[in-house]
């Protein structure tokens, strides 16, 4: 019997789904803390994008790095101009 | 700070990755549970950090996004240690220093007293050294609850007293018995009168009858304030009369120089020793001498005095005939009619002061006339003949 791919992804509740387990904390505008965060869609100095399920939260600024990435969490440093979420 | 710290006693790697997806690169180190901190991005290169263990796993994930890897540094004490395991004179010294640091800091560097305001510091260092508590004295063997009780014992104006240890520095907190009031002694009856000339400016009773008007004068001995009260029956009680009576008086002063005489420094010996740790260590021989003075100087650090030192003791000889030195005379003249006014403003105002100088060629006199404002009031015990 073929194994079916989708069957062994995690299953993902309906809130995790439309990013409601996710959680933002912004210090000033040179840090920032996510939770929830599931993987980074694109990164350069000026512009990082992390996907949280079904919608994206996008970081703008100078100099952005990240300070620490764990299983779920993300501490995103450096002068933030905007967030926004598409 | 201590995530720091463990960071660095487990060490870890600084690395860039180039040429590939960097996204992909990081995404599969969470999904493969490798710790990566300070990431940055700079044109398509990465720069990042992880642990040693989670570099080696780097490599296949490096090859499926398609980057490049370069180590940029390697963070740590176990390199640290790998790179310097050669430099034994290094490790000997690292050990002989921290082992220096333990003993060094076991004893006591320095002894501050605080909280005193009429005994002094010197009174209070010499008890507790009686007991052992001195600069240079192992602290651990020091039983200070015992030693404190000792202490408020042999001193009774003391009310209190505790030892803090604060390092490598002892610190004696103490509190001072508060005085009692004194109470009139109504058995031994007085009045108040004038301890010297003067013109009455203020009169303040607080026990007794006045006697006096502001702005009277009056001479030594005079009665100002009387212990001997009328009531208004008729009848007379005495009681111990107070008060405080201002009065403008003069003051004179004059010295001349015949009163001293200057002796010649016929010798000067000195001794050096180093204190250390409460260790003195002598150099050379005992000065001799009429007058011995000792004067030592400590290592500072910022405010901290360090018992590190060295003591100076100097033995004077002077010549046994006085010898014709004229001007140090006069300047000796000087300095005591100076030393009078400073006296002077130790229980009085000094209001004005003048200076006269008289010098003759055989002589030389100096003095002082002062207009001081002070309290008169003296007590005077009244006698009284019984019949």
């Amino acid at each position: 019997m073929k194994n079916n791919s989708k069957h062994s992804k995690k299953k993902i509740t309906p809130t995790e789904n439309i990013g409601f387990s996710s959680q933002l904390t912004v210090t000033g505008n040179r840090e920032a803390v996510l939770e929830g965060c599931r993987e980074i869609k694109e990164y350069d100095e000026t512009k990082l994008k992390f996907s949280m399920g079904n919608i994206n939260i996008c970081f703008c600024g100078n100099n952005l790095t990240i300070k620490n990435y764990g299983e779920d969490c993300a501490v995103i440093c450096g002068e933030i101009s905007d967030i926004s979420f598409d | 700070m201590i995530i720091k710290f463990l960071k660095y006693i487990i060490g870890f790697v600084r690395f860039s990755a180039s040429g590939g997806f960097s996204e992909m690169f990081i995404n599969l180190c969470k999904t493969e549970n490798i710790p990566l901190w300070n990431i940055k991005n700079s044109s398509g290169e990465i720069t990042a950090s992880t642990s040693v263990s989670g570099y080696k796993q780097l490599r296949s994930i490096s090859k499926k996004s398609g980057m490049k890897m370069h180590i940029l540094k390697k963070c740590g004490l176990r390199f640290w240690l790998a790179k310097n395991k050669v430099r034994s004179g290094l490790a000997v010294g690292v050990t002989a220093f921290v082992l220096i640091l333990i003993t060094l800091s076991q004893f006591a560097w320095r002894i501050e007293v605080v909280g005193n305001t009429e005994i002094e510091d010197t009174e209070i260092l010499s008890v507790f050294e009686g007991y052992g508590v001195k600069t240079g004295a192992k602290i651990s063997d020091l039983d200070l609850k015992n030693i404190t009780e000792k202490v408020l014992k042999d001193i009774p104006e003391l009310s209190w007293a505790k030892v803090n240890k604060k390092g490598s520095m002892l610190c004696i907190e103490i509190r001072e018995k508060r005085k009692i009031p004194e109470f009139y002694d109504d058995s031994v009856s007085t009045n108040v009168v004038a301890s010297e000339d003067g013109l009455v400016l203020s009169c303040d009773v607080l026990r007794g009858t006045e006697e006096i008007k502001v702005g009277s004068a009056v001479r030594k001995g005079d009665l100002l304030i009387s212990g001997i009260v009328t009531h208004r029956d008729g009848s007379e009680e005495t009681l111990h009369a107070d008060g405080i009576v201002r009065a403008e008086t003069k003051d004179n002063f004059s010295v001349s120089r015949q009163n001293f005489n200057v002796y010649t420094l016929k010798d000067y010996k000195k001794r050096y020793e180093i204190f250390f740790f409460g260790f003195v260590i002598p150099i050379g021989i005992n000065p001799t001498g009429e007058i011995i003075s000792e004067n030592a100087s400590y290592l500072q650090s910022g405010d901290a005095v360090l018992p590190v030192g060295l003591i100076k003791t100097t033995g004077l000889t002077f010549s046994e005939n006085p010898s014709e030195d004229n001007e140090m005379q006069n300047l000796i003249c000087l300095f005591k009619c100076a030393e009078h006014i400073y006296e002077l403003t130790d229980n009085a105002e000094v209001k004005s002061s003048k200076i006269t100088v008289n010098q003759s060629e055989t002589d030389f006199s100096c003095g002082v006339y002062s207009t001081c404002e002070k309290n008169i009031a003296e007590l005077k015990e009244i006698y009284i003949e019984k019949n």
